[in-house]
């Protein structure tokens, strides 16, 4: 999976009609909490997906409201390309929204709910009609007109409030968590159908999730957001391979996090001395001096058991194996606070250690990861 | 909010009506304290002589004996309608909402017709002599009961069952474990109802339309009577006593019982 | 009143079996107290209709010399006409009215709204005579109304408001106005908000977003709550009797003339079975409309 990520930036894509989306010193704070959204700016790449990606209360569906239209910031401005909109009502505003409880007119036919933005829009009949079926089918919906919502499921629904936000074709789609309310399988499989849509139509979007594979693999570029702030924006691969934060670290992807001290600061390097006495070579992510407090980040697929891999290693007892078949996790215990956990793909091409074994964990050339600790 | 027409066009209509709520109250009031027969405007001064003819014997004893009633009646459906609600909220599903429904259906029908209908009665059997306060007193509880039904039935939905048994399995008797776990638990359903009933009761003028005689009237049916045949600022300085006497116990009983959440039925 | 008329809201809490049958009898002073003050003198109330009257007494058999006498009366048909024209109009002002408090009490947000709701109840303290009395002060030949009508020039002589049908139908609004905004906010808050919010976002202003999304969507509980309001004010007599100066005349003022003055008490029984027949069916509907909003949602 981690293959298939974006690695490059998307170039604006000439003549698919995208719109830019710009939040400058965006402030929101309810009553006298903490402030939900501080100074944050972003930029959306016309025809980008974006997803905002963060746990609950980072600000991100709070973002999002105001992207929409329904929270007015207390601060700031949000630009749709180049356009001043924070003044705007939603009504006014071209962005459409697909929402997590989808949202459906319970009283109106499907049809009706679809063709709801395009009559706003004071369509004439018989092009509503052609657009709601076109929507439809792009959603796997064709013919379902004159059914109601009560009697679709769940990814059903969700698909028609997909359908009712594009065939307004909006400037912006926004994403509200849509697929949080669905079982697994379906939840894979929009996922891919909401990509390849929106790669399709071409509608700069932004997504909201706090699932880091869905994000992982739905978006160009990922904005980890936390206690109103974005920790980090880039690509996906960027994110996964070069957090810069331990929290970053933490909540994209399996890691483990190893506290140190940097006994040798350099450019892009650092020698760390671990605190389990090992020292070892890391990336650096920001800049770190020595005598700093790091993180090193270890992630588990990266690590080897077996002593061809080189490179230093640490050694522990190993506590616990998890077999899941195609993937293997060892946990090992270093010292009385720090675990790590290995893992192994593929396990039953190796020999996997017993719990109460001794083991040695090697850590190759270039996969740490020097973080602040924070 | 951003400005918008149709809100502005929502407040001026929303003032409106909260106009048309307050000013006939606000009108009782100025009738008490001020000195015209009819109240004058321009408004012509401060005055309190029509109290004198209002906190008389002939106005207090109606208002004790509706304080009475209502205490009575009051209590009556506290102590049925509780012992009620607690059954329903133990019992089975089955036939609850129509029982439910049975003891509340004394409020769809016009109180008058159940005033009539139980004169009627009472007629048929020669029973003359009944009439009287106590009758008032079980009448009035008939209407009191579905409100201590609701609001007793709110506070039991956060009981559980399981806390009795617990208790009884720790050495409790039924009466003891229901009245050290469940009983305090009532009690502020209990009050507010009780409550509740209370004011209807002393509020009451269509169930006791035909019920009352000249030795024992209600306040509100003695005040109905002027009305239809006479005028005069006393009954507004009657009227604003009666008030403020349910104001005050209302204010006291909120200081014990959050009152709120009794009055949309616990939906809120 | 429907708050207090709907089944409280619960999902039953498993309890042992003998307890509960043993539970059972908690009920029954209850039930014996509405079964005795209430259902049983009520259909006495409507056998007796048909049974032939003598004054204040039955002397005699089954007939429906009552009712032949009542609707062979063109006064009571007027009677009956006017209460119900009267109801309508109750009905359909407190609905809307309703409507208007509960929609800005339960969507607007803003911090006056708990105030409005005070304002709202404030007027349930007091007994309706009382509410009445201040329309009359206000109403009166020599009302404060009148008085600002011929002081600012707006009239040249006192307006009989008093004896009017639309002083009634203030008083009979001005005390059914709360229940109203009960049963519209249970509605109000049925709608999910989402749902409006989804509205804005596809283009549809405030004013659409009311009229094609939250409208139908509470109109069953508006309906119920419109027949709540006509329900009551059939029977109000207070209002009437007070506001309607003896010239206006409803069913209740009509019962209370036959039982109280005029003593035909088998009319009296007559107009309260009618009086009943209307409350039934108008319960009914609330009934079946409370069921098909359940459904549609």
């Amino acid at each position: 999976m981690i293959a298939q990520l974006r690695t490059k930036e998307p170039t604006t894509q000439a003549g698919t009609g995208g719109s830019a989306v710009t939040l400058r010193g965006i402030r929101k704070q309810f009553g006298s909490a903490a402030a939900a959204v501080e100074d944050l700016d972003l930029d959306v790449h016309p025809g980008e997906f974006l997803t905002l990606l963060g746990p609950s209360g980072c600000g991100k569906t709070t973002t999002l409201n105001m992207v929409a239209g329904f929270l007015t910031p207390d601060a700031g401005r949000i630009l749709l390309d180049g356009q001043d909109v924070h003044q705007l009502p939603p009504d006014r505003r071209d962005t459409a929204m697909v929402f997590q409880q989808y949202a459906l007119f319970p009283h109106l036919t499907v049809g009706q709910n679809v063709g709801y933005g395009l009559r706003m829009r004071k369509c004439p009949k018989a092009e509503i009609r052609e657009r709601v079926a076109d929507a439809l089918g792009r959603v796997g919906l064709a013919g379902r007109e004159d059914r109601l919502s009560s009697q679709l499921s769940g990814g059903q629904q969700q698909r028609v409030a997909l359908a009712r936000a594009i065939v307004v074709r909006p400037k912006v789609l926004l994403f509200d968590e849509p697929l949080s309310n669905l079982d697994l399988k379906l939840r894979e499989q929009l996922r891919l159908e909401i990509k390849h849509l929106q790669r399709e139509l071409g509608i700069t979007s932004i997504f909201v999730t706090h699932d880091q594979t869905e994000a992982l693999v739905m978006s160009d570029r990922i904005a980890v957001m936390r206690d109103g702030r974005i920790e980090q924006l880039g690509t996906p691969e960027t994110i996964y391979r070069e957090p810069v934060s331990a929290f970053v670290a933490g909540f994209v992807g399996q890691s483990n996090l190893i506290p140190g001290v940097c006994t040798e600061g350099g450019a892009g390097e650092c020698t760390v001395r671990l605190a389990t006495t090992d020292a070892v070579r890391a990336h650096q992510s920001g800049t770190i001096a020595a005598g700093d407090a790091v993180r090193v980040l270890l992630r588990p697929e990266a690590l080897r058991l077996d002593t061809a891999a080189g490179g230093p290693s640490i050694t522990g007892r190993v506590i616990d194996v998890v077999n899941e078949g195609n993937l293997a996790t060892v946990v090992l215990v270093i010292t009385e606070s720090i675990q790590l956990r290995v893992s192994v793909s593929d396990p039953g091409a190796h020999s996997l250690p017993t719990p109460g074994d001794e083991a040695t964990v090697f850590i190759p050339p270039g996969v740490a990861r020097a973080l602040p600790a924070d | 909010m951003r400005f918008h027409p149709w809100l502005l066009l929502r407040s001026v209509l929303l003032v409106l009506v909260l106009a048309f709520v307050a000013v006939p109250m606000i009108v009782v009031v100025w009738t008490s304290i001020q000195p015209d027969p009819y109240p004058a405007f321009p408004p012509s001064g401060l005055s309190l002589t029509w109290w004198d003819s209002a906190l008389t014997r002939e106005w207090l004893l109606p208002m004790a004996l509706s304080a009475e009633i209502a205490l009575g009646s009051a209590l009556c459906a506290l102590l049925v309608g509780s012992a009620a609600a607690y059954a329903l909220a133990r019992g089975p599903a089955r036939g609850r909402a129509a029982l439910e429904g049975f003891l509340a259906s004394p409020l769809l029908l016009p109180e008058i017709v159940i005033s009539l209908s139980v004169i009627q009665v009472i007629s048929m059997l020669g029973a003359r002599g009944l009439i009287g306060p106590t009758l008032l007193v079980v009448a009035h509880a008939l209407i009191g009961i579905p409100f201590v039904l609701r609001t007793v039935g709110v506070s039991l939905l956060g009981v559980n069952p399981l806390w009795e048994r617990a208790a009884r399995d720790l050495g409790a008797s039924a009466w003891r474990a229901f009245a050290t776990v469940t009983l305090p638990l009532m009690r502020s359903g209990m009050f507010a109802g009780a409550l509740f009933a209370f004011i209807v009761s002393f509020n009451n003028v269509e169930l006791s339309l035909f019920l009352t005689t000249r030795d024992s009237n209600t306040l509100p049916i003695k005040l109905l009577q002027y009305m239809e045949y006479e005028y005069s600022p006393t009954l507004a300085c009657v009227a604003v006593t009666s008030v403020l006497g349910i104001c005050l116990i209302t204010g006291v009983a909120s200081r014990f019982v959050h009152l709120t959440e009794f009055i949309h039925g616990g939906t809120k | 009143m429907t708050a207090i008329v709907a089944p409280t809201p619960s999902t039953p809490i498993p309890v042992p079996q003998q307890r509960r049958s043993r539970l059972q009898w908690l009920t029954l002073p209850a039930t014996v107290w509405v079964l005795a003050v209430f259902a049983i003198p009520t259909a006495i109330l409507l056998t007796s209709s048909v049974l032939t009257y003598d004054g204040a007494k039955v002397t005699g058999p089954l007939t429906t010399a009552n009712y032949g006498n009542l609707f062979g009366d063109s006064y009571f048909r007027s009677v009956l006409w006017d209460t119900v024209s009267i109801s309508f109009m109750v009905g359909a002002v407190c609905t809307a009215a309703g409507l208007l408090v509960a929609h800005f009490i339960v969507r607007s947000g803003s911090r006056f709204r708990t105030l409005v709701l005070l304002i709202v109840l404030a007027p349930l303290v007091s007994s309706v005579v009382v509410r009445t009395y201040g329309w009359l002060v206000l109403l009166q030949d020599d009302g404060l109304v009148n008085q600002i009508l011929l002081w600012t020039g707006l009239s040249a002589s006192p307006v009989a408001f008093i004896g009017s049908k639309s002083a009634v139908i203030a008083g009979l609004v001005h005390v059914l106005l709360p229940f109203a905004v009960f049963t519209a906010i249970s509605s109000v808050q049925s709608v999910d908000p989402v749902l409006e919010r989804a509205s804005r976002d596809l283009g549809a202003g405030p004013v659409s977003t009311f009229f094609r999304i939250t409208l139908p969507l509470i109109r069953p509980g508006l309906i119920a709550g419109f027949m709540l309001t006509f329900a009551i004010s059939l029977g109000a007599y207070a209002a009437a009797a007070i506001l309607g100066g003896g010239r206006v005349q409803t069913l209740a003022t009509l019962v209370r003339d036959r039982m109280v003055v005029s003593l035909e008490w088998g009319q009296a029984a007559a107009i309260a079975v009618v009086h009943f027949a209307v409350g039934v069916i108008t319960v009914s509907a609330l009934l079946l409309a409370g069921r098909r909003s359940r459904k549609g949602m």
